[in-house]
């Protein structure tokens, strides 16, 4: 059989699993809208945990950070293995303290939280707009990297457009089959079984470089730079671990941390996490991108994205090489299906139901859903097929404008009690409009990433209207304070 | 200092530590050399090994020392939620 005849072999059989897995999630999803978006506020902590590091992990990783890794080394892998112990820890912190008040006050969505603790709709609608404008390029670099695969994997006789929209129209239908009940059952099928190709693909590359030691050797005689550190800048160093770091701010992860069904599985979810995520995650990529430099050198800077596609070609047997693809493919649908869900979810519930007090049947509200999912997926296709950029770049920059937006607001809620919502409009707005400034306009001013900006303009206006403030807290706010003070 | 505020205060103190002495290694300060190597490992490669233990090890303590204090407090809302 042709590596063609193979690949649609395994998409085949991968789809069916799909297919069977959302069919049984699909059944047991009611017509409730925290069934649908937040799977009934039920997870065990398996589920939980495989659902949030499948949707955390993406082309980005699957792809994207190979190549990282192949062009910076030990640079890339640190901050990488940085922030990926960092959002576990995020996941607690925070974590607890949303998910008591998603129980509390039966929450869906970012908005929801902070328009109902400031008591401002206009606030929620601000912070719909930034997550879906934070989403969009996430959602594309999903669709290039189905496009990548595709192309590099058939040697061009599918053409990178056409594998986009391959990818498009298998995802947005799984999507609209079913909601997040389904997601998060086979987000857990296809976290462990790309995790799994990962961790296959990097003993393998070790074996072909001659061993750990060996390859080590050989990258010290080729290009010590990339285990020396070399001159990556620490401005985008640092920016980039506070981007994924703070990862769990984006409204796709923040939505998990209100499915447990019960406060020892957060915990149980973040241990699990920090080892899954910062160790399976980060390690092999790191050692793929590193024999790649052996195994292919001088790449240039825009194949890199190609690298795990050009590895498994190569090296692997067909069928095997197809196992990759579809590991790829796993990655990026476990992300994109909740980006997608939960872009909907911002659209309708928070710029549309809420602002104009809609009232909506659970079970039309989820039809709605669907719909918008079909209509989102069609404008991301869109920018997907301009191909903007690598994969790594666009959607860290695209992130920061949603993280250093969103992350103000919080800390008012969750730890800094004297803000108001007059500081919590202007630091989400000054924050937002700063990192998009210092990404499009600006880019990145004195080697600093977008995220930082960000942090720092919204840190600003955030201290200085919460000190400015001379009313006190009002009643919401004196009762959530009670609620998450955790000491007897 | 209530013993809640002085397991936070230590959790706290260990994370702010792994999280500077991981960011001198993206500073170019700390753990980028090749020599010495260690179980045949580069330097800067045992450097970000240990890291990730560290932060690993952060997160079980910090669930393992907060979490019946914020355990406690969950059963008696959600206690509350069930009885209205």
């Amino acid at each position: 059989m042709s590596a063609l005849g193979w690949l649609i072999a395994v998409i085949a059989i991968y789809i069916l699993i799909l297919i069977a897995i959302g069919y049984i999630g699909f059944k047991s999803t009611e017509a409730t809208v925290e069934d649908y978006y937040l799977g009934g506020r039920s997870l065990g902590w398996i589920v939980l945990t495989g659902t949030t590091i499948a949707t955390y992990a993406s082309m980005w990783t699957f792809l994207g950070a190979v190549g990282g890794n192949y062009r910076l080394g030990i640079a890339f892998v640190s901050m990488m293995m940085f922030w990926n112990i960092l959002w576990p820890l995020m996941f607690w912190f925070l974590g607890t303290k949303v998910w008591l008040l998603g129980k509390k006050y039966n929450y869906i969505t970012y908005s929801e939280l902070v328009n109902d603790y400031y008591g401002s709709k206009v606030l929620g609608i601000i912070a719909a707009i930034f997550g879906i404008l934070a989403l969009l390029p996430y959602i594309a670099v999903q669709l290039m990297g189905g496009g990548i695969v595709i192309e590099t994997f058939t040697h061009g006789s599918i053409s990178f457009a056409a594998g986009v929209i391959i990818t498009f129209v298998f995802m947005v239908l799984f999507i609209s089959l079913a909601g997040l009940k389904s997601v998060v059952w086979t987000d857990t099928f296809q976290g462990i079984f790309f995790l799994s190709v990962m961790c296959g693909l990097a003993i393998f590359a070790v074996k072909l470089a001659g061993g750990f030691g060996q390859m080590f050797d050989k990258i010290e005689k080729i290009k010590p730079v990339l285990i020396t550190h070399g001159k990556f800048g620490f401005g985008l160093w640092i920016g980039f671990v506070f981007t994924w770091g703070m990862a769990i701010l984006l409204p796709h992860m923040f939505q998990r941390l209100m499915m447990a069904k019960d406060p020892r599985i957060i915990g149980k979810t973040t241990i699990a996490s920090s080892i899954l995520s910062g160790w399976v995650q980060s390690v092999p990529v790191f050692i793929l991108g590193l024999a790649c430099v052996i195994l292919f050198p001088g790449i240039s800077r825009k194949a890199t994205d190609s690298l795990t596609v050009m590895f498994s070609t190569k090296y692997l047997s067909p069928p095997l090489a197809a196992i990759v693809i579809g590991g790829a493919f796993a990655a990026g649908t476990s992300t994109l299906n909740s980006q997608l869900l939960t872009a909907s979810s911002l659209f309708l519930r928070d710029l549309i139901v809420s602002p104009f007090n809609l009232k909506l049947s659970p079970g039309k509200e989820t039809f709605y859903g669907r719909i918008i999912v079909l209509l989102l997926g069609f404008l991301v296709i869109t920018i997907a097929l301009s191909r903007p950029g690598l994969i790594v770049p666009i959607s860290t920059a695209g992130t920061a404008i949603c993280i250093s937006s969103y992350f103000y607001p919080l800390i008012g809620i969750v730890i800094w009690r004297r803000a108001d919502k007059l500081a919590a409009y202007a630091s989400m707005l000054a924050a937002g409009i700063t990192s998009i400034l210092t990404w499009l306009v600006w880019k990145f001013p004195f080697g600093i990433y977008n995220v930082l900006w960000g942090f720092i303009v919204g840190g600003i206006f955030f201290f200085a209207f919460s000190l400015i403030n001379t009313k006190g807290l009002t009643e919401k706010q004196r009762e959530v304070a009670s609620l998450l003070s955790f000491e007897d | 200092m209530s013993s809640y505020k002085k397991k936070r205060l230590l959790v706290t103190v260990l994370i702010l530590c792994w999280m500077v002495l991981f960011s001198l290694q993206g500073l170019g300060t700390l753990g980028v050399t090749i020599k010495p190597k260690i179980i045949g490992m580069p330097f800067s490669v045992f450097y970000l090994v240990c890291m990730g233990i560290w932060g690993v090890l952060n997160a079980y303590l910090s669930v393992k020392l907060l979490s019946p204090a914020f355990y406690k407090k969950a059963s008696r809302v959600i206690e509350q939620l069930e009885n209205n």
